[in-house]
């Protein structure tokens, strides 16, 4: 080593070397992190060949499929996390277990349901406008009641914690997830829970380059894909989508210009739980059943696929879940599935390493 | 009569008294000034009187009523309004938009008319737009509205946010330090809208470390040193006061005050940052 | 199965004139007798069974429990010991941590059996993962294991698990553990010979849980099913905790597989992916072991959509001339809906400890021995040398502690039950 060292300060000029280390410190990070949006799409595109390659364009454009639809669980998840962050700096380690919970509240209005005579698992799967009816009933009162999860919680365990040190309200968060997991297993057990929603969307919607989509991928794709456009319209053009931006860029100012901080912050909690609420309600549907621990690995990806499009961006957070859900399926049959969680994370790292604003953090007019 | 009442307000940061045991009025239609060396306490007392901070003893009246203890929102909607010392837009919102932002107290709409897009929340939200696009005009910023507002050049920030504060429809305009950073150009436009906001009934309170705005468009001056009121009157009053000189130049100091000081090109030095967050 | 009144005087005349004889040590099967010669028998033993009771378990384990506590019941009506009474501690190694048995549980469990002195003997654990944890503790305390679910391999034969060191968990050297039901290597070579012979299946795409026992169970299955001629495309280790597993089941279909093989446990996901090979549409057939035998797979893949899964496991004993007489046994104070194919495992097993102990009394001359350490290691003994008719059949052990009875039952998913189809022999392994 030593003699390494003599050399090369024998052959550059004096002064040649730091300089150059310097440069190559500060343009290599650069460069990669401008070109890591190239580096992600060339290897999924890369990952997309070699599959189709070995498998056959129609398996690789199957696992395609099957990395969106997956991708648009993570992305509705995502959506609570980015927001939370955006506007209070908070990483809500409890989002993913609202996550569940909303799934049991999904599997639970409809037994109240048939409590009160309508019975929505023989009148969902009776007839297309069973499942409308029942979607219509089920989608905004699962959302209602995520959402008021949510800001229970920021006003029970995250409120009076807002002035104090960034670690006190994260683990009160985990401690918030604990609480949830532990009343969950407590209430439906260990096991998978079924959800009993079990031919309410069935059957082939159509097929596309040989790629067979069913009903089901077709609901959890528009639920996410029309959600994210809504809330991303809401976020740009409402009242209290500007508030909720104003509050993130400057909470001081915002509240000196009249805004309500603490409504602002609830209405955030409120949309991004009802959110998880909405992904865990066509989870259950399309799962089928529901397990207590469900959040802790869901709420990780999910919060991976937040950082992954840039943390506190909305337009990020969806993309990051898409493109998670993508790169974890590709991921697991190009290398086994049992690096699909060393895939994800290790994508984490990644963009944590070499471009921690995320792809779309640059852009933080959309954040909120 | 008196539109604001500062009765005897103090304000501690554990052993530091910020602000101690001060008294005056803001008359309605009056423009005020408060200067005082960096650290006097003044911008701390804009804060009490925003509520960003709670006072620690002392009262704080609006048109009569205390607003001591009240959320920042609400003194908002009561009709008082402030701008920031270092400019405090939503850099990453166009300049209508952190108008309409501004307006957020006079809106009548819920949040549950906000979440679910209810007509209502829409034909508000076109009025407020209205509103917000006639107010930039009014400040000859309507060129900027689509704007980002951290792309306006710097003395039309200092207006966006003056801007802003008006959206809200005060009664009351606190300016923190309005001038600073302006070129001569531009610091006589600044006197010009605030005496045109005056002439259109508002009241105006301002911190500013210019002398020559402050001896220009003051009615009335305030002087703050180590968070005690020294002096008070009009701005030959105050020119002439010894003790003032004295705060400013140090003692046996003579009557130079108009050039006393020159501002800073930009509020970057946080000591002026007096107090903004306690730690 | 046989009869009270018949069996009595038969049973009753071998034990005596055995032990009359040179004190050996046969413990037969059904022995009903009044605790013959403990009559003056005083004081108490105390057994116990640690067996996951809760979360996801608690289907399978809690009716195997039942199965240890009719033993128990019908050990006490029959006056087994005699004089003497029998306590019976239940422990329950599923945590609420891990929402399913937890070695860490089950370690701590038999921490406590084996420093409370009056423990003799204990029944379990069900699962290999808690086996390993368990062993060593158990066998320093030189206290007696008697699994009734085990099926881990690398448990008692060494070298046979790459991932289990199977001396270090007989740290005296001496064997404690045994088992009443075959081992996975017998279970994987039937699975693939079932698999090749009649699925006629030829391409198998593998997926385990990641456990010591899913793990294992694959394991063997791929080496048996490629000696038996045929080809396995992919093996994944996927954790328990996957509920999508839709990447690898696509990924079959493209490798055109005509089987899927799952070593794991239904908690882990044997419904959840039987019912997802149809949203994927894999035509394969799908073959997996006892884990999978359990309610929880109709809970995951329910109505028809879980109809025609086919997985080995112990036969189920009720169906068998042997067993036929259990779920009267056991209905007589269990709901029988929540008798498993382990019930008779539970009973069987808890009754070989029990006629362990009675023979160790009966050497003892009737009397409950005062020194726990050689009361344990001589109930022990005599469990080595049991040769057992019970309701899952003849039952003797190897050196190894392995049972010598290598019956497996085929079963069938239909109509949200598992049902038996046929009772096979495994290969010899």
């Amino acid at each position: 080593m030593a003699q390494k060292t003599t050399d090369a300060a024998a052959v550059l000029p004096p002064g040649r070397q730091p300089r150059l280390d310097a440069l190559r410190l500060r343009l290599l990070p650069q460069l990669t992190a401008r070109a890591f949006p190239i580096i992600l799409v060339t290897a999924l595109v890369g990952m997309f060949l070699r599959i189709a390659t070995t498998s056959g364009g129609e398996i690789a454009g199957e696992q395609l499929k099957n990395g969106l639809q997956i991708g648009a669980i993570y992305a509705l998840i995502a959506l609570g996390y980015t927001m939370v962050y955006g506007i209070i700096e908070l990483i809500n380690f409890a989002h993913g277990d609202v996550f569940t919970l909303s799934a049991f509240y999904a599997i639970l209005f409809g037994q109240l349901f048939g409590f009160f005579g309508l019975n929505v698992t023989t009148l969902a799967p009776s007839s297309a406008g069973g499942l409308i009816a029942c979607l219509l009933l089920l989608f905004p009162i699962t959302m209602l009641a995520a959402g008021i999860t949510g800001v229970l919680i920021e006003r029970v365990a995250y409120r009076r914690l807002r002035q104090s040190p960034r670690l006190a309200p994260l683990i009160t968060a985990v401690g918030v997830s604990f609480l949830l997991e532990g009343v969950m297993f407590a209430k439906f057990g260990a096991a998978n829970y079924p959800a009993r929603k079990d031919g309410w969307v069935h059957g082939t919607a159509f097929t596309a380059g040989g790629v067979p989509v069913r009903w089901n991928d077709v609901l959890v794709l528009s639920t996410a894909l029309g959600l994210m456009f809504a809330l991303q319209a809401f976020v740009r053009g409402s009242r209290l989508g500007k508030a909720m931006r104003a509050t993130a860029q400057d909470r001081d100012a915002a509240l000196l210009s009249g805004i309500n901080i603490n409504r602002t912050i609830a209405a955030t909690f409120f949309i991004g739980s009802a959110l998880a609420g909405a992904g865990a309600l066509v989870y259950s549907i399309y799962y089928n059943s529901v397990q207590w621990n469900l959040g802790f690995r869901y709420g990780i990806i999910a919060f991976t696929a937040a950082v992954l499009g840039g943390i506190g961006n909305i337009v990020g957070a969806g993309l990051g879940g898409f493109l998670i859900g993508v790169i974890s399926v590709f991921g697991s049959q190009l290398l086994g599935g049992e690096w699909e969680n060393s895939i994800v994370f290790a994508m984490l790292i990644i963009v944590l390493t070499f471009r921690p604003v995320g792809l779309l953090g640059m852009r933080v007019p959309d954040r909120a | 009569m008196s539109l604001l009442e500062i009765d005897h307000i103090s304000k501690r940061f554990g052993g530091l008294l910020a602000v101690n045991d001060v008294t005056f009025d803001v008359g309605d239609g009056e423009i005020v000034s408060m200067i005082g060396p960096n650290g006097a306490g003044k911008t701390t007392a804009f804060n009490c009187i925003t509520g960003l901070y709670p006072v620690t003893s002392g009262d704080v009246r609006f048109d009569g009523v205390s607003i001591v203890g009240l959320p920042p929102h609400r003194i908002t909607a009561l009709g008082i309004t402030r701008t920031f010392q270092n400019i405090r837009l939503f850099s990453f919102m166009t300049a209508v938009d952190n108008v309409m932002v501004g307006e957020h107290s006079r809106m009548h709409a819920k949040v549950w008319d906000a979440i679910l897009r209810t007509p209502k929340a829409r034909r508000e939200e076109r009025a407020v737009e209205g509103h917000a696009l006639t107010i930039l005009s009014g400040l000859g910023l309507e060129r900027y509205a689509d704007m980002y507002a951290r792309n306006l050049p710097y003395g039309f920030q200092r207006r966006l946010e003056i801007a802003r504060a008006l959206a809200s429809g005060p009664r009351l305009l606190l300016l923190d330090e309005p001038a600073a950073g302006l070129n001569p150009q531009e610091k006589n436009e600044l006197m010009g809208v605030i005496s045109h906001l005056r002439d259109e009934g508002l009241t105006i309170f301002l911190i500013e470390h210019d002398m020559r705005v402050v001896m220009e468009i003051s009615d009335r001056i305030v002087v703050l040193d180590y968070g005690e009121k020294i002096a008070e009157g009009s701005p030959a009053e105050v020119r002439n006061n010894p003790r003032v000189i004295e705060a400013y130049l140090g003692s046996g100091a003579t009557t130079q005050m108009h050039t006393a000081r020159s501002t800073p090109l930009r509020p970057a030095n946080p000591a002026d940052d007096e107090g903004e967050r306690p730690a | 199965m046989h009869t009270k009144s018949r069996l009595i005087p038969i049973l009753g005349a071998v034990a005596l004139a055995l032990v009359a004889a040179c004190g050996t040590s046969s413990t037969g099967g059904g022995t009903t007798s009044g605790g013959g010669g403990l009559a003056g028998c005083t004081g108490s033993v105390t057994v116990a069974s640690d067996l996951p009771t809760s979360g996801g378990d608690a289907a399978i384990g809690g009716g195997t429990e039942n199965g240890v506590r009719a033993a128990v019941l019908k050990a006490q009506q029959e006056k087994l010991l005699g004089g003497c009474t029998i306590n019976y501690i239940p422990k329950n190694d599923a945590s609420v941590a891990k929402g399913e048995h937890d070695p860490a549980l089950g370690a701590q469990n038999m921490i406590a059996l084996t420093t409370n002195p009056a423990v003799v003997g204990v029944v379990g654990p069900f699962n290999s993962s808690v086996a390993i944890a368990e062993m060593p503790i158990a066998n320093r305390a030189g206290m007696l294991l008697l699994s009734p679910a085990n099926t881990n391999p690398g448990l008692t034969i060494a070298g046979s698990r790459p991932d289990v060191d199977t001396n270090s968990l007989r740290p005296t050297g001496k064997v404690t553990y045994y088992r009443i039901i075959w081992n996975d290597i017998a279970q994987g070579a039937d699975d693939a010979q079932i698999s090749y012979k009649e699925l006629n299946a030829r391409k198998a795409y593998i997926i385990d849980d990641q456990e010591a026992y899913g793990k294992g169970l694959a394991d063997f299955f791929e080496k048996y099913f490629k000696q038996d001629g045929g080809t396995v495309l992919k093996h994944v280790a996927l954790p328990g905790t996957t509920k999508d597993f839709k990447a690898q089941l696509t990924e079959a279909k493209g490798l055109g597989a005509d089987l899927l093989f799952f070593g794991g446990v239904a908690a882990n996901g044997s419904g959840i992916i039987y019912c997802q090979m149809k949203d994927v549409g894999l035509t394969a057939k799908y073959m997996s072991g006892d884990g999978t035998v359990d309610p929880q797979f109709f809970k995951d893949c329910a109505g028809t959509n879980g109809d025609g899964a086919y997985a080995t496991s112990a036969p189920d004993a009720t169906k068998t001339s042997a067993g036929a007489g259990f779920t009267p046994l056991y209905d007589a104070s269990f709901a029988d809906s929540s008798r498993v194919v382990y019930s008779p495992y539970g009973y069987d097993a808890m009754r070989i400890v029990l006629n362990a102990v009675k023979a160790v009394l009966v050497d003892n001359g009737g009397k409950v021995p005062t020194d726990s350490a050689s009361f344990r290691s001589k109930v022990i003994a005599k469990v080595a040398a049991t040769k057992y008719d019970g309701f899952v059949g003849h039952i003797e052990f190897d050196q190894n502690g392995d049972t010598t009875n290598h019956a497996f039952g085929l079963y069938s998913s239909k109509g949200g039950q598992w049902t038996q189809s046929e009772v096979v022999q495994a290969p010899p392994v």
